[in-house]
């Protein structure tokens, strides 16, 4: 098992330097910066002035290394808008998005599993048919409009919950909820598949023809050999929530990362952009890396190889 | 109506005769296709019996219904298939009267099943030790010392290496003939009677495969049990059971000793059968022999001896009505020609 973390842990930082890479040249392709900062009757001296203080006139694997070595002591430069450490704008707004995500997820596993557990063990019946109606119904509507209904219903409408902003735990509960809708189908259905699939399996007739009772063959054997596909499904959502939290931030106000790199991304302001992108997918590898060891301790195979 | 009264009408001829041990009387079991909602007979009326202490081996092709058979025996079923009718009779209780629960608590105290493929029979998440440890602790109330002392002693029987080894691993970590074993360990943890073993060595080495049949032959002498052998292999039928069932499109076409299955063949279609398997034999296996012509398609009704359209023996009654069984010397054969030696 050790070994079989620092395998994924080497893979981890493989994965973090091609992120920055691909992020350091996808930036620099958007476009030139300097004539953002520059106003329009600006002189060939304002604007040599200026590439030279930011390093563009350099190479652009100079501009690489440079833009590494200081992202190593944390240093992603200073926002292009703000004239502030890019590190310190994104550092700011990552727990509300962290916080938005996570719980998000959170919700996704503990309604989608027991749901879809629910649905497989009655399927057929009028819980099945409901369950899955509305499970179609959550992944195909877009949330930011399912966002803006929920908001009109129970903080206009009811008033039970306030409609935008961060505060307490009566903030999270509308944004967290409308983010997680398409997780919690998506895991219902894979866990009701993936469980109904097992029904018919030699494994699960031979624990039947050694006389043990359907719920011990159904709680033990059964469903932990039916999470195997979702906690594979689980890696692909994390990076779906964090996609969609973007949306849903806008939708609910929610001071996060979303509108930061929204922001960054129009003011063409390369180091936040990095900073955020670059933060981003450590926190996802971090989550992966921690679902690859959930993978190891569920299945044997898996640990050995 | 006409099919109720003459299944009653053979229940009660059967009830006369000495009860056996196991006694399968007319059973018919359906499979249902998900997709076309079409109804292929696959056990169409068969009957046997089986005594304590002997080893029956079902032989026939593929899709011929033996599986089916044996997953009835035990109600393992897979969710498409339904049992409709006949009776099994395990020392006079009908089982497919029972409940569910009734019948789960036969399971592993009095009928086990072993499996064709090793590598799927077992869950790949637990390890060896805690899936022998289920019936052990379920049936026999055993924990603790006295538990894995019963564990280790039920792999040494089976002939498996290092014992306290084995509890500690998970299935991917044995060979087949290894975890077929370990199969044939758990199946009996709890002292069943009747073993019923599907396809037991067809995943297995040819090696392994002569040493598991020899290993079951040892445990069957060693515990009294009765086991029914479900295979396509002739060779595997003549190593190990006493009496043989053919079948063929459903039925029962040909139950007899094994001496007399393989010297004297009743039935055609068993002829057909041991001739292929011994023209395969002489000529090294090069090429591939057939019986000419395919069996029937299970989900039409079948008019006369279902046989017939293939049997180098056909007469005109074969076609129009299905042969009763006729009992000859030693077995019996559901086939007109024996209709004057039966009379």
């Amino acid at each position: 098992m050790g070994s079989f973390i620092v395998k994924r842990l080497f893979l981890a930082v493989i994965t973090i330097v091609g992120v920055s890479i691909i992020v350091f040249v996808c930036a620099r392709l958007s476009g030139d910066v300097t004539f953002l900062l520059l106003p329009v009757d600006a002189t060939e001296q304002d604007i040599r002035n200026i590439r030279q203080s930011l390093g563009l006139d350099q190479p652009l694997w100079v501009q690489f290394m440079r833009f590494v070595a200081a992202v190593f002591h944390g240093d992603f430069g200073e926002s292009i808008k703000y004239q502030v450490p890019a590190m310190d704008l994104v550092v700011a707004r990552i727990p509300a998005t962290v916080q938005l995500t996570l719980s998000a997820f959170f919700i996704s596993i503990v309604v989608g599993i027991p749901l879809g557990v629910l649905a497989a063990l009655r399927r057929n019946s009028v819980s099945d048919w409901t369950i899955r109606s509305v499970a179609v119904l959550g992944q195909s509507m877009p949330n930011f409009w399912i966002g803006l209904m929920l908001i009109l219903l129970f903080a206009v409408k009811l008033q039970w919950l306030p409609s935008s902003g961060r505060g307490g735990f009566s903030h999270l509960i509308l944004p967290a909820f409308t983010l997680a809708l398409f997780g919690i189908a998506a895991i219902m259905r894979v866990t009701r598949s993936s469980l109904l699939e097992q029904l018919d399996m030699d494994y699960v007739r031979f624990l039947s023809s050694k006389g043990l009772s359907a719920r011990l063959i159904l709680w033990k054997h059964m469903l932990r050999n039916a999470i195997i596909p979702v906690l594979a499904l689980c890696g692909v959502l994390l990076a779906n929530l964090i996609g969609g939290a973007v949306i849903i931030e806008t939708v609910f106000n929610w001071p996060g990362l979303g509108s930061l790199v929204v922001e960054s991304v129009v003011g063409r302001d390369y180091p936040v952009i990095q900073a955020a992108v670059i933060l981003t997918s450590v926190f996802l590898i971090l989550l992966n890396l921690s679902i690859d060891v959930a993978f190891g301790v569920v299945d044997p195979r898996i640990r050995y190889q | 109506m006409n099919m109720i009264d003459s299944q009653a009408k053979r229940t009660t001829t059967v009830s006369q005769d000495p009860p056996a041990f196991l006694h399968v009387d007319n059973l018919r079991t359906e499979i249902t296709s998900r997709r076309s909602g079409r109804v292929v007979r696959a056990v169409n009326g068969v009957s046997f019996r089986l005594e304590r202490g002997r080893i029956l081996g079902i032989v026939g092709e593929s899709g011929c219904g033996k599986s089916m058979t044996a997953y009835s025996i035990i109600r393992l079923l897979p969710r498409s298939a339904r049992t409709v009718g006949g009776c099994i009779e395990l020392e006079g209780v009908d089982l497919l009267a029972l409940r569910e629960g009734e019948m789960a608590k036969l399971r592993g105290t009095r009928i086990a099943m072993i499996f064709q493929d090793p590598m799927m029979t077992l869950d790949p998440l637990f390890t060896i030790g805690d899936q022998l440890s289920e019936p052990l602790r379920k049936h026999k109330g055993l924990s603790g010392g006295p538990l894995r002392e019963r564990m280790l002693e039920l792999l040494r029987q089976f002939s498996i290496s290092s014992p306290e080894t084995r509890l500690r691993q998970y299935p991917h970590e044995l060979s087949g003939g290894m975890l077929q074993r370990v199969v044939g360990a758990i199946a009996l943890a709890a002292d069943p009677e009747l073993v019923i073993a599907d396809e037991p060595t067809t995943a297995l080495d040819p090696t392994v495969q002569a040493q598991y049949l020899d290993l079951l032959d040892s445990l069957k002498k060693s515990r009294d049990l009765s086991l029914i052998i479900v295979t396509h292999d002739f060779g595997v039928a003549a190593r190990l059971c006493d009496d043989i069932l053919v079948m063929y499109a459903g039925r029962a076409v040909e139950k007899a000793p094994v001496e007399a299955a393989f010297d004297t063949p009743l039935h055609p279609y068993t002829q057909a059968l041991l001739k292929l398997v011994n023209l395969s034999d002489t000529d090294g296996g090069d090429h591939f022999v057939t019986i000419e012509g395919s069996p029937p398609d299970l989900s039409e009704p079948i008019e006369g001896c279902p046989f017939a359209p293939r049997c180098p023996h056909k007469m005109p009654i074969c076609a129009d009505e299905d042969p009763p069984e006729f009992a000859v010397g030693s077995g019996a054969a559901s086939c007109w020609l024996y209709s004057e030696a039966a009379t």
